[in-house]
């Protein structure tokens, strides 16, 4: 008798065991398909950030195929090549002819304030994941923000620069034909000079500029300690390469994205950058939530490459709608979706809390970092 | 001024033939007869008669020949080394050049030697029995050499029963791998073990005698050989040895001996003696010594390193263990000490009172310096290391009485410290009762070194005196006087950590010294098992909070160092963090944070700061900010 009640008691503990042991019940197929739209430069210069950003989604997706209710995510991409007129086309595409729930906006800033009002036409949610310039979210409710804005970053540069470095005399490079560029210089020069540095120098560059040699030597005579570059990548490299021809090493920051774009453009030459200080959306060796964790380490898996900003943000941007739509009713309810995504409070992203504010605008940290062989350095961490 | 023989002898055999000429043309002016070995062995008196001194290029067998012939006919023998002859080189400190040589066996001024014979078979340098730790090795040995035969004959080594009687008739019965007699061991590694009081005519034997207990007690008795290039004073643990002018070696089954390298000689039982002056050779100059007068030479047995009584038995039945063990009798100083330190008597008791009082009054100064002295006054680290030995043992005897003491320790010192703390109207908890409220598996490790250095320390008489540094570093009491101190306040958190704290310093130093005492060969194995399982089992159990705290420890570490990375924009005022601390108060985090900031910050930014720190550190309920303005 004690035999047979100890085995029972020994099989009953077992049960239990494995069934405490077991991952909570998976979720069964529905049958429905939940499309959703991404637009991105697929191909040309900028191919890398839409390429990048889809491998994010993908990644997520791939971690998670269903929706809480069974209902499969399916993923419709168009290539802008990172052009507006691209990017509106293919927006109209996928609401009218594909139907989709959401639209995943991957290209920058020029491309992505074209769809801007098409998303309200069309009361699609649309979610913004690398353009942040400050007007994206403006004059819509349809737009959610990933990235924080350039006012954000454009200020804590200023203030790092001033505050922590504690330089005065500064020259600002920048692009008026790029809203990203023109944006971030703006608001650094405003508020610089408000927190009594000086600009001394507003170097206004375009694509036909080619010899910076007489422009830095200006700004070698005119003891100018820090060069803020918030261009691109290319135009960058350039003038450090200048910079090492003169032998003059004045310090040097560059915006989001900076060393991301070097290597996907010019790896051969991404060592000029050496020293240099970005903002950035994260860290090369900033510890990552287990969150961050979990999808770094599916993410390798996947593509075989560590990843680095892009995808980052791309399964940030994912994550975050995914979210949403699971605290729908009904997962195809465009306006459902919207207010969910303007309601995410505090999700734990890769490197920290993201919130979307009802404006659309993400409130997140932004990381300064320096850049050290190929890598960012992590200096410090704003909220 | 050195002399050389007018005339000499010059006895060789067919390989060494070719010398001839060579010691013919000698440069010291003797006059050289070549005489072929075989001849002079037959007639020997017909040659002697021409000369006195012969000088003699041969196989150590023949050489032994002529030693024997020399015994008994008065003539002085000169001896030319040849290749393959390193040993008797060594052993007669003659230089391997035959130039060199011969300059030496042509002087007239031989050495008078004794000679040992061991079942009638003359031992020139040395006679080996049974399996010895490589102590017969050439002191110049190669070390990669070394190291490979110590390998060899390490899996051969066993402890045998062997009797040797002396010539007083002293009879020692030990068990020993195997032992040496040595002629002139100055040259051997055994030369380095043992005292050089011997000489070529003080009419003794020596021998070495090879006992090692265990396999760590093999490798240390090695790692002693080859460290010691001097004399010793002391003869190693492992190593016993004999000096006697006869020695007879009895085994319970016949070894087979091997001497001067030539192997199965004879065997045992082995009588060996010493025929006094019975030889003149030439030898080198650090042989040379004046006769002995060897009436006065006494002899000299030092066998106390060697098993005896129960230890005997032991080791003749085992193979060899891992660790040593030792016996009571060994040891008995020590035992005798733990014994005293197990009861509780009023030294201790008045002890006890007096440390945890002043601990307990250090802790409300929050004075170092009086804690410390209290921790040099309390006498609970002996109770510990004496509980630990009678676990090891199993001395029922010894670990009660050890647990009954510190039981009683316990609770003076926590009756004690409540006591003291009624005395104080106000009860501040000052910075040294909270350094003993978090207690984490940093505390263990302390512990456990601390074990170690315990059972260390109390097992060597000569550094008995760091025992006190044992205690400061392990503090015993004070942990006792806080927990004491929060029953008298009547909070069991504060009581349940401090005493958290002194239950993982009891055990890990109890566990520590019970192995400690082990290695050191206080005992073949942990006799009291069941003693220790519990005890380990108590040890998991409070592992776990310990754990949970070093956790919770490294975290606020780093998330206090990572903080100095972190900056707040607040509508537009940059807040730099310059540093931040995190201070657990009952279970609820409160982060001290200091920043920096060049605008005054209004009500409403600092709400906002709140606001971000709480949304990104969800943990940091409270929060308290130093704000230093900068110009």
């Amino acid at each position: 008798m004690t035999k047979i009640f100890t085995t029972l008691l020994t099989l009953f503990l077992l049960v239990c065991l494995f069934s405490c042991s077991k991952e909570q019940e998976k979720t069964l197929p529905s049958g429905k398909i939940l499309k959703i739209g991404v637009i991105g430069p697929m191909s040309g210069p900028d191919k890398v950030l839409g390429q990048d950003c889809l491998e994010g989604i993908q990644t997520v997706v791939g971690l998670h195929p269903l929706l809480d209710n069974g209902d499969t995510l399916e993923l419709l991409v168009e290539d802008d090549k990172n052009k507006p007129e691209l990017a509106v086309k293919a927006f109209i595409k996928l609401v009218e002819t594909d139907k989709v729930a959401v639209v995943i906006v991957a290209s920058s800033s020029t491309a992505a304030l074209a769809i801007n009002s098409l998303a309200d036409q069309h009361k699609t949610p649309t979610v913004i994941l690398l353009a942040s310039h400050p007007d994206i979210s403006k004059g819509t409710k349809y737009i959610s923000q990933i990235t924080f804005d350039n006012n954000f970053q454009a200020r804590v540069a200023a203030l790092f620069v001033r505050d922590e470095l504690l330089l005065e005399r500064v020259a600002v490079f920048m692009n008026m034909k790029s809203n990203h560029s023109s944006s971030l210089a703006i608001e650094f020069i405003r508020k610089f000079g408000s927190i009594e540095g000086q600009v001394s120098d507003v170097i206004h560059i375009s694509a036909e500029t080619v010899d910076y040699g007489e422009i830095l030597s200006h700004l070698r005579d005119n003891d100018v300690q820090l060069l803020y570059l918030p261009i691109a990548a290319e135009h960058v490299i350039e003038i450090s390469k200048k910079m090492v021809e003169l032998k003059w090493t004045p310090m040097a920051m560059g915006g989001d994205g900076l060393l991301t774009r070097a290597l996907a453009q010019r790896r051969d030459d991404a060592h000029y950058l050496e020293g240099f200080y970005t903002t950035d959306l994260y860290s090369s060796d900033v510890e990552m939530s287990v969150h961050g964790e979990k999808v770094a380490k599916a993410f390798r898996t996947k593509f075989k490459t560590r990843g680095s900003t892009f995808p980052a943000i791309g399964v940030e941007g994912m994550a975050i709608l995914r979210h949403a739509i699971n605290r729908c009713d009904d997962v195809s309810d465009r306006d459902c979706i919207n207010t969910k995504l303007h309601e995410t409070v505090d999700f734990l992203g890769i490197m920290g809390n993201i919130t979307i504010q009802p404006s659309g605008k993400a409130l997140r940290p932004l990381a300064v970092n320096r850049i050290r062989k190929g890598q960012l350095e992590f200096i410090v961490k704003v909220y | 001024m050195t002399s050389y023989v007018q005339a000499a002898l010059f006895l060789y055999v067919t390989d060494t033939e070719e010398l001839i000429s060579r010691v013919r043309q000698n440069a010291f002016g003797s006059q050289i007869t070549p005489v072929l070995l075989t001849e002079f062995l037959n007639e020997p008196e017909q040659y002697l008669q021409q000369c006195n001194h012969v000088v003699i290029a041969a196989p150590l067998s023949k050489i032994k020949s002529v030693i024997a012939l020399n015994m008994e006919h008065d003539f002085s023998i000169g001896i030319l080394p040849t290749k393959g002859q390193k040993n008797l080189s060594m052993c007669y400190d003659l230089p391997r050049k035959i130039e060199n040589s011969l300059e030496i066996a042509l002087q007239s001024d031989a050495q008078i030697m004794d000679i040992i014979l061991c079942n009638k078979n003359i031992l020139v340098f040395k006679a080996a029995i049974g399996r010895l730790p490589l102590i017969d090795a050439p002191s110049d040995i190669n070390p990669l050499l070394a190291v490979v035969n110590t390998f060899k004959r390490f899996w051969q080594l066993r402890l045998l029963p062997f009797q040797f009687v002396t010539d007083s008739g002293k009879v020692i019965k030990t068990a020993a791998s195997g032992c040496m007699i040595v002629q002139h061991h100055e040259r051997t590694l055994a030369s380095r073990l043992i005292s050089h009081d011997s000489s070529l005519t003080d009419g003794m034997i020596s021998m070495v005698i090879t006992a090692p207990i265990s396999i760590m007690d093999y490798f240390s008795f090695l790692y002693q050989t080859f460290r010691c290039r001097g004399q010793r004073k002391r003869i190693p643990r492992t190593i016993g040895y004999i000096k006697s002018s006869t020695i007879n070696i009895e085994t319970e089954q016949p070894f087979e001996v091997e001497i001067d390298g030539e192997e199965s000689v004879t065997q045992t039982p082995l009588y060996c003696e010493t025929i006094p002056r019975a030889v003149r050779v030439n030898v080198g100059e650090s042989l040379r010594k004046p006769v002995t007068d060897s009436a006065k030479i006494s002899e000299r047995i030092e066998i106390k390193n060697l098993p005896a009584g129960k230890e005997l038995v032991k080791a003749c039945k085992k193979k060899l263990s891992f660790f040593s063990y030792a016996s009571e009798e060994r040891f008995r100083d020590l035992f005798i000490s733990l014994r005293d330190d197990a009861r509780p008597q009023s030294t201790y008791l008045i002890l006890m009172v007096l440390s945890t009082m002043l601990a307990a009054i250090g802790l409300y100064q929050s004075s170092t310096a009086v804690v410390i002295g209290a921790m040099l006054l309390a006498p609970l680290m002996a109770p510990i290391v004496a509980l630990s030995m009678g676990l090891l043992r199993h001395d029922t005897k010894l670990s009660s009485s050890s647990i009954v003491t510190i039981v009683v320790g316990v609770l003076i010192s926590l009756t004690a410290a409540s006591l003291i703390s009624f005395l104080f109207p106000h009860k501040p908890i000052t910075m040294e009762m909270q350094a003993r409220l978090h207690p984490s598996l940093l505390d263990l490790g302390v512990a456990i070194v601390a074990g170690v250095a315990g059972a260390y320390t109390k097992s060597n008489k000569k550094i008995l005196q760091s025992l006190a540094g044992v205690s400061i570093a392990v503090a015993l009491v004070p942990p006792l006087a806080v927990a004491g101190i929060g029953l008298g306040m009547g909070d069991f958190t504060f009581f349940s950590q401090a005493f958290l704290l002194f239950s993982t310093n009891l055990i890990g130093i109890t566990l520590a010294a019970t192995f400690t005492f082990r290695l050191l060969g206080y005992s073949p194995v942990v006799r009291d098992k069941r003693g220790v399982i519990f005890i380990m089992l108590i040890l998991i159990v409070i592992t776990i909070p310990l754990y949970l705290s070093y956790n919770e420890l490294v975290d606020t570490i780093v998330l206090e160092k990572s903080w100095q990375q972190e900056r707040f924009l607040v509508n537009d005022k940059y807040l730099i963090v310059q540093r931040a601390e995190i201070e657990l108060q009952r279970n609820e985090k409160l982060l001290l944070v200091r920043v920096l900031v060049r605008e005054p910050l209004t009500r409403k930014d600092l709400n906002q700061v709140r606001k971000k720190i709480q949304s990104n550190f969800p943990d940091m309920i409270r929060i308290r900010m130093q704000v230093i303005y900068i110009p």
